[in-house]
């Protein structure tokens, strides 16, 4: 894939987890790219790899059990992967930052939100609690808490799920890193709360000029707010390019189909598109395509050879040997 | 079309401990609702976390007790029968939960779940006919015979929610409590069980009310739809009524909430924050009324009476009353 001066880029990830049972073959062949300023979703059913490509890039990756069989992860200049371990600390929350599905479990029920948000201040940016605690307050003010100084003194259970992620984002947002990754930041929210999460993300790219990855397993939330889309099957990106093409003109099956077994809200519908059989197992994928056992297009050299990213039409790639014309 | 379920103001309280002395308070997560729902309609259920619509099902199929209030189920006041009595009843009333990952026990095969209400209620007393009804059921929701000495680990999440419904189908029932049923799934499973879902209500005469808070879902699934808010129906209408001529402020907040999958139809969003009340303080009169852009001096009052606005269409709105001309009720 090529791309004029990309803020992120992977190429070619590829991921392996060990396991009782054999070693499961996580990521294959992931390449998509985020310019600045941009909101690129990363879409896929459960276990599709989405968000082990998320803790990748910001190299969360537990190792072992995970291992970076190969590929780049470039970002500012660099290949991330080939950072040390102990020399991440200026990468995580300074560089990229991360928020994640359930707000309560990633927030410590025993310290107040004054406590939490300035010890993450104080360790990467080395700056007095005072200066910390302003800084808080300023990123709380930003993600349009009411009340910031009220809302510091509480502990997390003390406040709604709505509230608890816009702490999360501040957070995220206080140390000024460029990027940040959402993994599946609004799935634990009712719709209301969801719209005004969504709200602050787009906001927040406004004024500060960060790029953010949201991934999702929600069409309808990527379709809000996104730029450019990855859609992600049995851990392969089969589909990359704007979230308009991808909508109007979705060119791999897979896309195709999950496109179409959503309920639609705007008409009823009598009966829903269905994918025939289920989603693979990673221990033992299918060979060449690794959609192909379910595919309605197949043809023999779909078992035989994994399709590389083939660009279809301007910005837009596909993994597929025999992709649709478009259309939905 | 005859009625099945009757609802008179149901109630159901809780009691809860807050705050660090832990003091006893009572919040009420259903307060007076009624509605009836007919013979092999499906109702949505419709509504956010904590809004009472799980609390209303699990009274439906007797898993909690109501604190006020009667429910009649084909014209008999349930809380008058005696319990022991009851068994027949609950046989038609039957219950499918959201998770299929902790719904069904991990260490009984899918035989077991299946004999086991038809060893409650007394059905087939010889094990051939327990087999064969077993065996039938599984096929009426798309699974085969062999998958009965398995395991529920060995199954998929589709699958899981497949055995929860054939569970709740193989004593035969009239009326069934959806609650959730897909949340827990992905899309291209989703769509395989509503499909399903749709196709056993016509070839097992069913009724369903069905608890979600995914208004796509209802739209495919329900006749109509009722939207909840904190204890009380807010608007009550047809399905396509529900969608395209909506009454109620909180169905217009719910509605354009909702994103949706086409791009090219997003919506400026508003920044503000916008909590919802909580139920240990509820306001005094209409519920929705600190978020409402409707709010007027009234709301204040007394919580609005759901009143009928045109044919089937009921809302709960004094706003929407008035401009009815039917401000005084």
């Amino acid at each position: 894939m090529r791309m004029a001066n990309p803020m992120l880029s992977v190429k070619d990830l590829k991921v392996h987890f060990s396991t009782e049972e054999g070693v499961v073959q996580a990521l294959d062949n992931v390449s998509f790219f985020l310019e600045k300023g941009q909101i690129l979703g990363i879409i896929g059913e459960t276990g599709s790899g989405k968000s082990v490509t998320a803790y990748t890039i910001n190299r969360l990756l537990p190792m072992p059990p995970g291992k970076i069989v190969a590929g780049e992860v470039w970002y500012d200049g660099e290949d991330i992967l080939k950072r040390k371990e102990s020399d991440l600390v200026d990468i995580r929350g300074k560089k990229i930052s991360m928020i994640f599905q359930e707000p309560m479990t990633a927030l410590n029920p025993v310290f107040t939100i004054k406590e939490q948000m300035t010890d993450v201040l104080m360790f990467h940016r080395k700056i007095s609690r005072e200066k910390a605690t302003k800084k808080a307050l300023e990123v709380l003010d930003l993600v349009r808490i009411p009340d910031p100084a009220m809302v510091m003194g509480k502990y997390p259970h003390e406040l709604s799920g709505g509230m608890r992620q816009r702490i999360m984002i501040a957070s995220a947002l206080s140390c000024e890193a460029k990027l940040l990754i959402a993994d599946e930041p609004t799935t634990a929210l009712d719709v209301t709360t969801q719209d005004q999460i969504l709200a602050i993300l787009l906001q927040m790219r406004k004024e500060l000029g960060i790029s953010i990855i949201l991934i999702t397993h929600n069409f309808g939330v990527v379709a809000e707010i996104c730029d450019t889309l990855a859609v992600m099957y049995a851990g392969t990106i089969v589909e990359f390019s704007s979230i308009y093409k991808v909508y109007e003109t979705p060119r791999h099956p897979y896309t195709h189909g999950l496109l179409n077994a959503i309920p639609p809200m705007d008409r009823t519908v009598q009966k829903l598109n269905t994918i025939p059989g289920l989603v693979p197992n990673l221990l033992k994928p299918p060979t060449g395509c690794r959609f192909h056992p379910r595919c309605e297009r197949r043809q023999p050299i779909c078992e035989k050879q994994v399709p590389a990213h083939r660009e279809v039409d301007e910005g837009h790639y596909v993994a597929c040997h025999f992709p649709l014309e478009g259309g939905r | 079309m005859q009625e099945i379920i009757r609802l008179e103001k149901l109630t159901r309280r809780f009691n809860v401990r807050v705050g660090y002395l832990q003091k006893v308070r009572s919040i009420t997560a259903v307060d007076a609702v009624s509605f009836s729902i007919s013979d092999g309609e499906t109702i949505g259920l419709v509504g956010e976390s904590g809004c009472g619509k799980t609390t209303l099902g699990r009274m439906l199929v007797g898993l909690l007790e109501p604190s006020e209030g009667s429910f009649f189920f084909q014209g008999t006041h349930l809380g008058s029968v005696p319990r022991k009595e009851r068994k027949e009843y609950r046989r038609k009333i039957q219950m499918v939960f959201q998770d299929p990952f902790s719904s069904l026990n991990p260490r009984m095969t899918v035989y077991d779940i299946l004999s086991r209400p038809l060893k409650v209620f007394g059905l087939e007393s010889t094990s051939a006919g327990k087999r064969k009804r077993i065996q039938d059921t599984l096929e009426s929701v798309g699974l085969k015979p062999e998958h009965m000495s398995r395991y529920p680990h060995e199954f998929s999440g589709g699958q899981r929610q497949r055995i929860a419904v054939a569970r709740s189908l193989i004593v035969d029932p009239e009326f069934l409590v959806l609650d959730e049923p897909t949340s827990a799934l992905d899309v291209s499973v989703q769509s395989q069980i509503l499909n399903l879902l749709k196709s056993l209500k016509k070839t097992e005469d069913l009724t369903f009310l069905l608890i979600t808070h995914d208004l796509s879902v209802s739209r495919f699934q329900a006749d109509r739809i009722m939207v909840m808010y904190m204890g009380r129906i807010v608007e009550s209408a047809p399905r396509e009524l529900l969608f395209e001529n909506h009454r109620h402020p909180y169905t217009r907040l719910l509605l354009s909430s909702i994103p949706q999958i086409d791009p090219r139809k997003r919506r400026d969003k508003k920044l503000s924050v916008d909590e919802v009340p909580s139920l240990l303080n509820p306001p005094p009169g209409c519920s929705f009324a600190p978020r409402c852009p409707m709010k007027r001096e009234i709301c204040d009052s007394a919580p609005p009476p759901l009143q009928t606005v045109e044919g089937s269409h009921q809302v709960a709105c004094y706003a929407v009353h008035e401009k009815e001309g039917k401000g005084q009720g």
